[in-house]
């Protein structure tokens, strides 16, 4: 997956400004940057949720107009899901995500996907409970189920251990590590490394609209390693631009 | 009452509108849509006021009218800024003003005719009404087996739904027109005014017993199955139009089972409470 001087703007302004990233398999990058440093919209407008105001982004050697292997590409939300509506269950919740229109999965597979999935995440005993009846980071991990019931090679996770307790944070360490191991992609939108100090490959931090560090965690600077900190005032660190 | 062919008809007619309305209503609950299927209602008085003004026929009239509304509404949602529900207000009052006025200038019986179609009637569904009814039913049930499960995902999470490739924008604009044609299904027996309640109110009884959205769905249908049957045989005795009669009794099922479960529940809080040791 890459980037290639990639603009976003909302009404004028501009959110982010020439971006080039590349992405490579078997890999854990961690997005950092400040509330606001268009973390999100880099990753929404890399997946085609939103509009490019200039630049283009390519999946897997294709166009993101024109991609369609859609299958290859697990996404998890910063935003839990609205419960507030008619009851789901975890297990809908979590067989949502094998719901494509170019790609039949039988019934029997998707039970077995969803079970797995929920396994890793140790909800395995909540698969017929209404989604409503959970607490939010129990909530953030089914979203997690969701990506892992896949067969992705790129999953891109936005926030997902916010309101998970430190238990559970290391049975999702223990997840992604298993994507990466079997050649997947994973990008994480954080504001912290917190529990992936060790797995995280690569940090790149936004800041003012662009890539302010893009390298190895060792080479990130100390106060960098918590978006908390990346004030508005930090220096940017430009250390290598892959 | 099952010895006259015309409330044969009608009782066909309304369970079939009672099974499939909340099947479409649990969807449109679940993207709080609950209001669209009443702007749909309103849409289709304009085509059915267009009907009596042109001469054609009111149910092939109101279904191309709020199909037709059903992508103007889409389009005024996507493209402008107003949000969902100005965008629904706005086609609520244009339908109802549109259907008024070309009901009047239609003149003759038009006006007491329009009344039929507002709250339902037990004598107006027609063989050829009853087969355009099951004509729309079956569409309805194909479309929604072939696309159920992306209109759920889009309805559970529209931008996860986008990334698994779903194309979340004709999704949606399907959902509108089969809730546009569950309206002109169901405007001869329940009537337009209130054929929105059957798609939501049995929606909003099943889940206070489910635990999925399958279940909500499946139930909701079997409970507008039932108001649809008792709404009937009520308006058959008391000679009072069905529309009123079915809402009321799904709005009952909803009132005894709220009740019924919120008791339960307070019932099991205060024996878990007693269960744990006071500490002093």
């Amino acid at each position: 997956m890459s980037a290639r001087h990639l603009c976003v703007s909302f009404d004028d302004v501009s959110i982010l400004r020439d971006i080039d990233l590349n992405f490579f398999p078997g890999t854990t990058v961690a997005i950092l940057g400040a509330n606001g440093s268009g973390k999100t919209t880099l990753v929404k407008a890399m997946l085609g949720l939103l509009p490019m105001h200039e630049g283009t982004v390519s999946v897997h050697g294709q166009s993101i107009n024109e991609f369609k292997d859609w299958h290859r590409i697990a996404y998890v939300p910063q935003k839990l899901i609205n419960v507030e509506t008619v009851p789901v269950s975890v297990f809908e919740t979590v067989s949502s995500a094998l719901i494509y229109p170019r790609k039949k999965i039988s019934t029997k597979q998707k039970r077995i996907a969803v079970l797995s999935a929920l396994v890793q995440v140790g909800l395995q005993d909540r698969a017929k409970d209404r989604l409503d009846e959970l607490s939010s980071g129990q909530q953030r991990r089914v979203l997690l189920a969701r990506a892992l019931a896949t067969e992705a090679d790129i999953y891109v996770l936005d926030e997902p251990t916010a309101g998970v307790d430190s238990d559970n944070q290391e049975m999702l360490v223990a997840a992604v590590r298993g994507l990466v191991a079997r050649g997947a992609c994973v990008i994480m939108i954080t504001h912290e490394l917190g529990p992936f100090k060790y797995d995280v490959d690569r940090a790149i931090v936004l800041f003012g609209g662009g890539v302010s560090f893009d390298g190895p965690v060792a080479q990130l600077p100390a106060e960098l390693e918590n978006s908390h900190h990346s004030h508005a005032d930090s220096k940017p660190v430009r250390l290598m631009n892959s | 009452m099952l010895a006259y062919e015309f409330m044969q008809r009608a009782l066909i007619a309304a369970v079939i509108v009672g099974l499939i309305s909340p099947l479409i209503g649990v969807f449109l609950v679940q993207r709080r849509l609950a209001l669209l299927g009443d702007g749909m209602g309103h849409v289709a008085i304009t085509g059915v006021g267009l009907a009596f003004l042109t001469g054609t026929e009111p149910v092939l009239t109101a279904l191309i009218v709020s199909i037709l509304g059903a992508f103007i509404l889409e389009l005024v949602r996507n493209k402008s800024k107003a949000a969902g529900d100005l965008a629904l207000a706005l086609i609520f009052y244009g339908g109802i003003a549109g259907g008024v006025l070309l009901t009047s200038l239609a003149g003759g019986k038009a006006s007491t005719a329009l009344n039929q179609y507002l709250f339902g009637s037990l004598s107006t569904v027609s063989t050829q009404d009853f087969l355009a009814l099951g004509g729309a039913t079956i569409v309805l049930l194909l479309v929604l087996l072939k696309f159920g499960t992306q209109i759920f995902a889009m309805s559970l999470d529209t931008e996860t739904a986008q990334i698994q490739g779903i194309r979340v924008t004709a999704m949606s604009v399907l959902l509108t027109s089969m809730a546009a044609v569950t309206v002109v299904v169901g405007m001869r027996t329940v009537g337009l005014l209130l054929v929105s309640a059957i798609m939501i109110v049995p929606v909003a009884a099943a889940q206070q017993l489910t635990h999925s959205f399958k279940a909500t769905g499946l139930l909701a249908s079997a409970i507008g199955a039932f108001a649809a049957t008792g709404g009937l045989t009520v308006s058959f005795y008391f000679d009072v139009p069905p529309g009123p009669t079915i809402v009321l009794i799904a709005l009952g099922v909803f009132v005894i089972l709220a009740v019924t479960t919120t008791s339960l529940h307070l019932r099991h809080r205060n024996e878990i409470q007693e269960q744990v040791p006071h500490r002093h």
